[in-house]
């Protein structure tokens, strides 16, 4: 009853890739993208007072 | 973020990481420790993981984005149950009755879940008194030596001693066995957990869901790694049986049967599968996601809630159950159990193996407790989508709808504890409340998805404050896939499990009880929906569903 081939490569692979999947959800949670830059609408005032 | 929206009166979850433990919690149960290793083995160990991840990313990941889009959308337009939902999506009087589904499969589950629930808490208690370990002169030593009396010896008289205590203490001999003197502790228990159920409910989405789960969630994954490397450390514990080893148990468990897979039934098996494991279809994503802001992420949190899941039932489950009780039972005694019911292997193999196990008594405990944790994560999500929709449909106060839920579930449960024998209404509440209805939901949304909401605006939505790009061909298989693999499914079970369900009903009185009930229950639900329609038809609300300015 030892594990064949099939049995480790099915076991690797689909405990691997959950583990990946897991693993690359926690990593963005953590490490979240940069928020995409606000798009300046209109002319830009800036005071000037001389 | 604030947890109460006071202008609005909504509730909203605190954290990001709330939410995702919340539906990380409503996802774990006991069927991922319990029924996913029991049907691997039975479907062809490792062959069983083709069907099953084909149906992970089939309809298990697409159609949760799918809920988790359509609940914040909802949200942002004031309702927070299925029926507000589904009607603001599809503007038809119609739409709000399949919203009604979607309250009964929570409910009718919660209904013997919570006994299930209360098992698992009285077998943990069981193993801190040393009730049910041998040799101890606790409560199972008098079953053994019945056993004996029988004619069994050794490890038959323990095997047949555990099943026969399980069957007296779920009730399982005849109806109202379960309510009989000697059942003390299990119905104290039971009491107890409802009660704890509802006072979670009763605190609110953030001071009791929320919480609960994120205490909840992390103690279960320590516990689930202390027995998973207790398990994985056990090597060859008898060296008189050297076969039984770790090494061999993973083997039993993963070495593929490839003729497995040309039986429809192991298809079949890993839909089913996916659906209870991740609650798609089930009516409580909806809700959750509902309470979600505008630009909160739903992409990634639904696919951590996905992967959370999957990574105990695959990487935990599929290490600890079948190995375990290979180790210590050995392939002959296995191939002789149902491993397919999920109450055999928790409740009869499982405690079998922990008497064997040097410190059974600490990870019998663990492994029970463990199991009480994902059973009132679950159980507590099973009430929130009825709560929602009884304030926001009918106008209740919490305390009232608290109430009125109570007392519906509590009806539900006493219905189930009495009528124990075989578990007969357990199992009709479970295969027609949820299955069945768990298809059809799942269908009607993924069309709704599809076809009404359209995949454009979905992908607009689903990408709102998104933290992942998600590829556009999931859109395309939720619009001709998903529906095309769910009819497919539905067709398959109604032709190879219908006719016999089917059957089995109209032979047993009991099952027809339990039918009356459940259908009881829909049509109470379904009234409770037409007047919460006409309720906000007069106030104008599903006219004017535009996005609230603080959602």
């Amino acid at each position: 009853m030892a594990p064949t081939a099939a049995g480790w490569t099915i076991m690797i692979v689909s405990i691997g890739s959950v583990c990946a999947l897991t693993a690359f959800c926690c990593y963005r949670l953590i490490f979240p993208l940069p928020a995409p830059p606000e798009e300046i609408r209109g002319e830009v005032h800036v005071p000037f007072d001389p | 973020v604030a947890q109460n929206d006071s202008s609005q009166g909504r509730e909203h979850f605190a954290t990001r990481m709330g939410v995702i433990m919340a539906v990380a919690g409503s996802a774990v149960g006991i069927g991922n420790y319990l029924r996913f290793p029991g049907l691997a083995v039975e479907h062809g160990g490792g062959a069983f993981m083709l069907p099953y991840f084909v149906a992970l990313l089939i309809i298990g990941i697409p159609l949760a984005w799918a809920e988790w889009t359509m609940g914040r959308y909802g949200g942002m337009r004031g309702f927070n149950s299925a029926p507000g939902i589904y009607s603001v999506i599809w503007p038809n009087r119609l739409a709000k009755y399949f919203g009604s589904l979607a309250l009964l499969i929570p409910l009718a589950v919660y209904m013997w879940y919570v006994l299930v629930e209360s098992w698992c808490l009285s077998y943990a208690i069981q193993y801190l008194n040393g009730d049910l370990l041998t040799g101890h002169g606790g409560r199972i030593d008098q079953f053994v030596a019945e056993a004996e009396q029988a004619g069994k010896v050794g490890q038959d008289a323990v095997t047949l001693a555990y099943k026969t205590y399980f069957e007296h203490f779920i009730g399982s001999n005849h109806d109202g066995q379960a309510l009989e003197a000697g059942h003390t502790l299990p119905l104290i228990v039971l009491v107890l957990v409802f009660s704890l159920n509802f006072a979670c409910i009763y605190r609110g989405l953030s001071r009791g869901i929320e919480k609960l789960c994120n205490i909840g969630i992390p103690l279960l994954l320590i516990l689930s790694f202390a027995v998973l490397f207790r398990v994985l450390s056990l090597g060859t514990p008898d060296a008189a049986k050297p076969d039984q080893n770790l090494i061999n148990g993973l083997g039993y468990m993963w070495n593929p049967n490839g003729a497995a897979l040309r039986n429809p039934e192991a298809w079949l098996d890993a839909a089913g599968q996916i659906f209870f494991t991740l609650g798609v279809g089930f009516g409580i994503m909806i809700n959750y996601s509902s309470y979600l802001r505008a630009k909160d992420d739903i992409a990634l949190s639904s696919l951590t809630a996905t992967a959370i899941n999957e990574f105990s039932e695959v990487c935990h489950a599929g290490l600890i159950t079948i190995p375990a009780a290979f180790i210590f039972l050995g392939a002959t005694a296995l191939n002789s159990e149902p491993m397919s019911s999920t109450f055999h292997v928790g409740f009869v193999v499982l405690p079998n193996v922990f008497d064997s196990m040097f410190g059974g008594r600490v990870f019998g405990f663990m492994w029970f407790f463990m199991l009480f944790i994902a059973a009132i994560a679950a159980s507590v999500s099973m009430l929130q989508p009825c709560i929602a929709f009884l304030e926001e449909g009918l106008g209740l106060k919490r305390r009232s709808s608290a109430a009125l839920l109570g007392l519906m579930a509590a009806t539900g449960c006493l219905f189930v504890l009495y009528f124990s024998k075989d578990s007969r209404a357990l199992a009709t509440f479970d295969f027609w409340g949820a299955t069945v209805c768990m298809l059809l939901l799942a269908l009607f949304q993924t069309i709704l998805y599809g076809w009404v909401f359209g995949i454009e605006r979905g992908n607009v939505e689903l990408h709102r404050g998104a933290q992942i790009r998600v590829p556009r061909f999931f859109q395309l298989m939720l619009k001709y896939v998903t529906p095309a693999y769910l009819l497919g499914i539905l067709g398959a079970y109604g032709y190879y499990k219908l006719g016999d369900e089917v059957a089995n009903l109209m032979k047993d009185k009991v099952a027809m009880l339990s039918i009356g009930f459940v259908g009881l229950v829909l049509a109470i639900l379904m009234l409770f929906t037409h007047l919460a329609g006409r309720r906000w038809q007069r106030e104008g609300r599903l006219v004017n569903a535009a996005p609230k300015p603080n959602a």
